[in-house]
């Protein structure tokens, strides 16, 4: 376990330090670079290094009053692309300034020297180099009044001047400052003060007393400390294309391995089998490791966001905060270059038509100056960057007059939308909300620009806003371009890759079930139409006949537009490298790329957007149908109920619900097993058990043999069983109400009364019982770890937490606040054993989201700890009250794991 | 790579040329040299649906995929003896090209004084792709531009 008190000793000085400015709508300049490294000391704690850091303020940090001490430790944890950048632009500017000397000199060049010194100077304050950036302002600033001319012409006692500077910032940026060097610096800068001259803003430095300025070359001559030239050695800039070309080999090679393991399957040889394998797992790092040198921080280009947002706020007239989370998040280099322009746009439109102007903010009550968060992490193998502002929101009636003004919507339909249909209407062509188009978001691109562009990568767009409390959108990109997961399927002879982020749902459904709408296959899939498209119609191949009786039909997404494509045969899933297609086949819309498969055939990349252009024609009636069915969706407000529908020996359906449901199967008669009486499959590397449902009601079966029996794999309290049924028909999503007036059987819960039928819903757990009375007493998780949920929003407290949990022989779920917590639980079925939540979290606090937590059956017993700041009595109560069983101070951090387990046995106790 | 030798027509002084020569129908074609990457058996080809004719469809060439373009479909020569045991694969603007051909023949090396322009009586369907001939001692060698071919696939499959 890490060593906490520290961490938190830390941690709460800053805070401290944070909550003098809180009244105050901006932290003054000096706060922030002593912030920015306080926080890089609770990195260093973290990875248990060493590290210095002064709790003292230091009061207007333009007296240049940084102390010596701090600043060099300081310096050792600023990053290495850090020292890379400055030098590369140190020796730029040195460049371009020799070039410059006492010849007339071309603007551009000027430019680009005066744009090199403004960038150092930028990272240097930045990164809290007080010397260095007042240093390379002076340096600016004695440039600015030649920028103003057409012709420049430098002379050479300036430029040797700024050689000698450069020389000086090169050093006061490698190492840290001594008093003597400081001294040398202020008298540099007021040497430069003369060049300046004419130009306002002159350097107020206070020259303490005239220095001896040693020459340049015994300056260039001091030798930076040896640790920090290792520093930055350990990064080299390398070419894209060398990149770009590895990529290339590295996916050549893994078509090789793939060749060399099937073949080494087909051979006896031992020795060879052992060696594929070898190559097997070097390649698989390798692959790895070559992609991860195309990652690049997104915060690369979230960072530039900051000048971007001052400069709107200046042209604005607003005040606008920037607030950056999660910069570091990686992702393949072209995609930071695509999500750009579409995260530039949704800035600008932050600014422009969200915060509102000082005096609107104040008058409904917000603080003055707005804030903007952008927030970067990675889920589930992609990279979710959220956009939040606290402006004033989208206006349902505004975005409503104006979709109807522009004929996108009619006012009927309109009536009906839901809000969040209302809200999706800003990314609908030609839409631009703002009642003028301004300068600053109206540059003729909308919102629509950034859904398609976010979508030709193979991301997301969504949007959702409250009026007055600001809007939040959600961008989910894909890692890399370069492989992606995809679905292979046959057709005829040919074999074809579908991405996943476009595969909804795969259903397999009888020929019969199949229906037409003027000559045109749809199906009815629960209850909504679904237009077919045969995949053979798209190939351009005759339709012949088939006379399989079952369909495979893969549910396709494009711009919500759901169609089913026909397949013969569903293959399996893998990552495939995309390959571009030559140029001159792009006009053929089908396809979107190639890749090699792991036989070394080609297979086409099916483009679903393609596909959907091509036959769904103008689909602008499609969408309403879309829009409409989702809007009938959210206007229900009970979430919809999944069911698996299967027919037993009964005459009635039979549903078993859809969370209870880990996989279905079918599985060969021949491989049943009788384990004294119990029928049982090695299923998984285990023993499954086998439940005939129909025995279990007591429904009279018929013994009759088949050869294929379909299961549905469930799992209670982490054990396994599988439910043998007549036949699975269908998945059903209803809203219909649970009846349980009239239950014939313990095993059943009630009956959904639909509209034609009457369905009969099982009971899962009680069907388990029968077989294993103690599976619901049985302590959870006696097979496996229990299971925790970490609910904390500051990364690194959850960091810790979470590695302390995982250490001590836990599984841990991190979320990063409630609602996320919530997804978690939804995602996991709420299989939690425990649940640690903080309680100041944006977005769902932790008192509501407990209050939620207790709603959900299956964790009304489950213990959570409230792991937090507030500790007043009233805080206890208000915790208790919400559901928590108990509050742990996070001063008393170290705790947490006894707390941990002395709750867990406690439920146990309880639940035994 | 290849194993092509030069084949002596070597005129000594005079500016001369190499070119990768194979036949289609019993012509005799040649390619500029530098642009050819290798010469091939057919590979197994994943046919493309809905693409025009000349394009057979896409090989894997060892992890980089190229396209295979049927040069009897794209010159629109007979059909009926096709007898493609060859392909040429040539790169042109970064886009892989595999062209099947009938047979491979030598490496030529012309001087520029036997070039001359096509004649006049050669078929447009043919002479658009054809940059001109070169008169060698035993027959004409017609020279087939490849960035004409790239033009017209680009043409063909708008």
């Amino acid at each position: 376990m890490m060593d906490w008190a520290e961490l938190q000793h830390h941690v709460h000085q800053l805070e401290n330090i944070l909550m003098q400015s809180k009244e105050s709508a901006s932290i003054p300049k000096h706060l922030i670079g002593w912030f920015l490294k306080g926080n890089d000391v609770t990195r260093s704690i973290i990875a248990h290094e060493p590290f210095e850091f002064n709790y003292e303020i230091q009061e207007g940090a333009t007296e240049t009053a940084a102390p010596t001490e701090p600043v060099s430790e300081s310096r050792e944890s600023l990053p290495e692309e850090f020292f890379a950048e400055m030098e590369e632009g140190l020796d730029r500017v040195s460049a371009t300034l020799i070039q410059m000397e006492g010849d007339e000199v071309d603007k551009a060049l000027l430019d680009a020297l005066y744009r090199d010194i403004h960038s150092i100077k930028g990272a240097c304050q930045l990164f809290g180099l007080v010397d260095a950036s007042a240093l390379s302002h002076a340096m600016e600033n004695s440039l600015e009044k030649e920028r103003g001319k057409e012709t420049v012409q430098i002379d050479k006692a300036h430029v040797s001047t700024l050689l000698m500077c450069l020389d000086m910032l090169g050093q006061s940026i490698r190492e840290a400052v001594a008093e003597e060097t400081r001294k040398e610096i202020n008298f540099m800068i007021t040497l430069l003060a003369p060049f300046a001259s004419g130009v306002e803003e002159a350097p107020q430095v206070a020259v303490e007393s005239k220095v001896e300025i040693k020459a340049p070359t015994q300056i260039h001559a001091a030798v930076p400390a040896s640790g920090e030239a290792d520093k930055t050695d350990t990064t080299i800039r390398v070419q894209v294309s060398l990149l770009d070309r590895l990529m290339i080999l590295m996916g050549e090679m893994v078509l090789v391995r793939n060749q060399v393991l099937q073949y080494s399957q087909k051979n006896d040889d031992l020795e060879f089998l052992n060696l594929s394998q070898k190559l097997d797992v070097v390649t698989s790092e390798l692959q790895e490791e070559t992609m991860k040198t195309r990652m690049q921080p997104i915060g690369n280009i979230l960072t530039k966001f900051q000048r971007v947002v001052r400069d709107l706020s200046g042209t604005l007239n607003k005040k606008i905060n920037l607030n950056l989370v999660g910069v570091e998040t990686e992702l393949d280099k072209t995609l930071i270059e695509a999500v750009k322009d579409p995260l530039t746009h949704i800035v600008r439109n932050a600014c422009d038509h969200g915060i509102e102007l000082p005096d609107a903010r104040v008058a409904s009550g917000k603080p003055e100056s707005g804030t903007i968060t952008i927030k970067a992490y990675h889920e589930g193998g992609q990279v979710i960057v959220d956009i939040y502002d606290d402006g004033k929101g989208l206006s349902r009636q505004k975005l409503l007059n104006k979709a109807i003004e522009k004929g996108i919507v009619d006012q009927a339909r309109g009536d009906k939308m839901s809000d969040r249909d209302v809200q999706a209407l800003i990314f609908a062509p030609g839409f631009s909300t703002a009642e003028k188009v301004t300068n600053v978001s109206g540059r003729g691109v909308g919102m629509d620009v950034v859904k398609s562009n976010i979508e030709k990568i193979g991301g997301l767009v969504d949007i959702s806003s409250t009026e007055g409390a600001g809007t939040h959108i959600t961008l989910k990109i894909p890692l890399t371009l370069a492989i992606v997961p995809a679905m292979i399927i046959r057709s005829s002879e040919d074999r074809f890759a579908i991405p996943q982020v476009k595969l909804v749902e795969l259903v397999r459904i009888e020929r019969s079930a199949i229906e037409f709408v003027q000559g045109r296959p749809v199906h009815r899939l629960r209850g909504n139409i679904l237009p077919l498209i045969d995949m053979q119609e798209v190939l351009g191949l005759s339709d012949e006949a088939k006379n399989e009786e079952a369909i495979n039909i893969v549910v396709l997404n494009s711009e919500s537009h759901l169609f089913g494509l026909i397949v013969d045969e569903i293959l399996d899933t893998a990552d495939i490298v995309v390959k571009p297609l030559a140029r001159f086949l792009k006009p053929i819309s089908i396809y979107s790329g190639a890749t090699v498969l792991g036989d070394g055939s080609v297979a086409f990349i099916m483009d679903v957007l393609g596909i959907a252009q091509k036959h769904l024609g103008e689909s602008v009636h499609q969408e309403q149908q879309v829009a409409d069915k989702y809007s009938e969706f959210s206007q229900n407000n009970v979430e919809p109920r999944e069911y698996v529908l299967v027919s037993l020996a009964a005459k009635a359906k039979h549903a078993i619900p859809l969370t209870m449901v880990s996989r279905m199967e079918e599985i060969k008669t021949s491989t049943i097993e009788l384990s004294g009486n119990q029928r049982v499959v090695r299923y998984r590397g285990a023993i499954l058990k086998i439940l005939n449902l129909n025995d279990v009601l007591g429904y009279p079966s018929e013994k009759t043999e088949r050869d294929i029996t379909q299961i549905i794999v469930t799992r209670v309290n982490d054990q396994m069983f599988g439910l043998e049924v007549d036949q699975i028909i269908d998945v059903l999503s209803t809203r219909d109400f649970l009846d349980d007036s009239v239950v014939s059987h313990q095993a059943i819960t009630g009956n959904l009364v639909t509209q034609n039928e009457i369905i009969v819903v099982i009971d899962v757990e009680k069907v388990v019982e029968t077989i294993q009375p103690n599976v619901l007493e049985m302590g959870r998780g006696v097979a496996g770890p229990k299971r925790i949920l970490v609910v904390e929003d500051t990364e690194s407290i959850r960091s810790v937490v979470v590695r302390g949990l995982v250490e001590s022989g836990y599984h841990v779920e991190a979320a990063v606040d409630g609602l996320d917590g919530l997804r978690k639980i939804a995602e996991c079925r709420a299989d939690f054993d425990l649940i640690v939540s903080d309680i100041e979290m944006p977005k769902m606090n932790g008192f509501d989201f407990a209050r939620k937590v207790r709603g959900v059956s299956a964790l009304k017993n489950v213990p959570m700890i409230a792991f937090t700041t507030k500790s007043t009595p009233a805080d206890f109560k208000e915790a208790r009250m919400a559901g928590f069983t108990t509050l742990l101070e996070k001063s008393k951090g170290k705790l947490l794991g006894t707390l941990v387990s002395e709750c867990l046995s406690n439920y146990k106790r309880k639940s035994a | 790579m290849s194993t092509f030798y030069v084949a002596g027509e070597s005129e000594g002084h005079a500016n001369t040329k190499q070119f990768a020569t194979f036949t289609i129908a019993g012509r005799w074609y040649g390619i500029d040299v530098m642009s050819v990457q290798e010469v091939t058996k057919p590979m197994q080809v994943t046919l493309m649906r809905t693409a025009p004719p000349f394009v057979k469809g896409l090989i894997n060439l060892r992890g980089q995929i190229a396209t295979a373009i049927g040069l009897r479909e794209l010159f629109a020569l007979p059909l009926e003896d096709s007898n493609e045991k060859m392909t040429v694969v040539c790169k042109v603007e970064d886009v892989l090209l595999s062209l099947l051909v009938d047979n491979i023949g030598d490496v030529v090396e012309v001087s520029d004084n036997k070039f001359e322009k096509s004649p006049q009586t050669i078929p447009a369907n043919i002479k658009e792709f054809m940059l001109g001939v070169y008169k060698t001692e035993h027959a004409i060698l017609s020279i087939i531009s490849l960035d004409t071919i790239l033009h017209q696939l680009d043409k063909r499959c708008a």
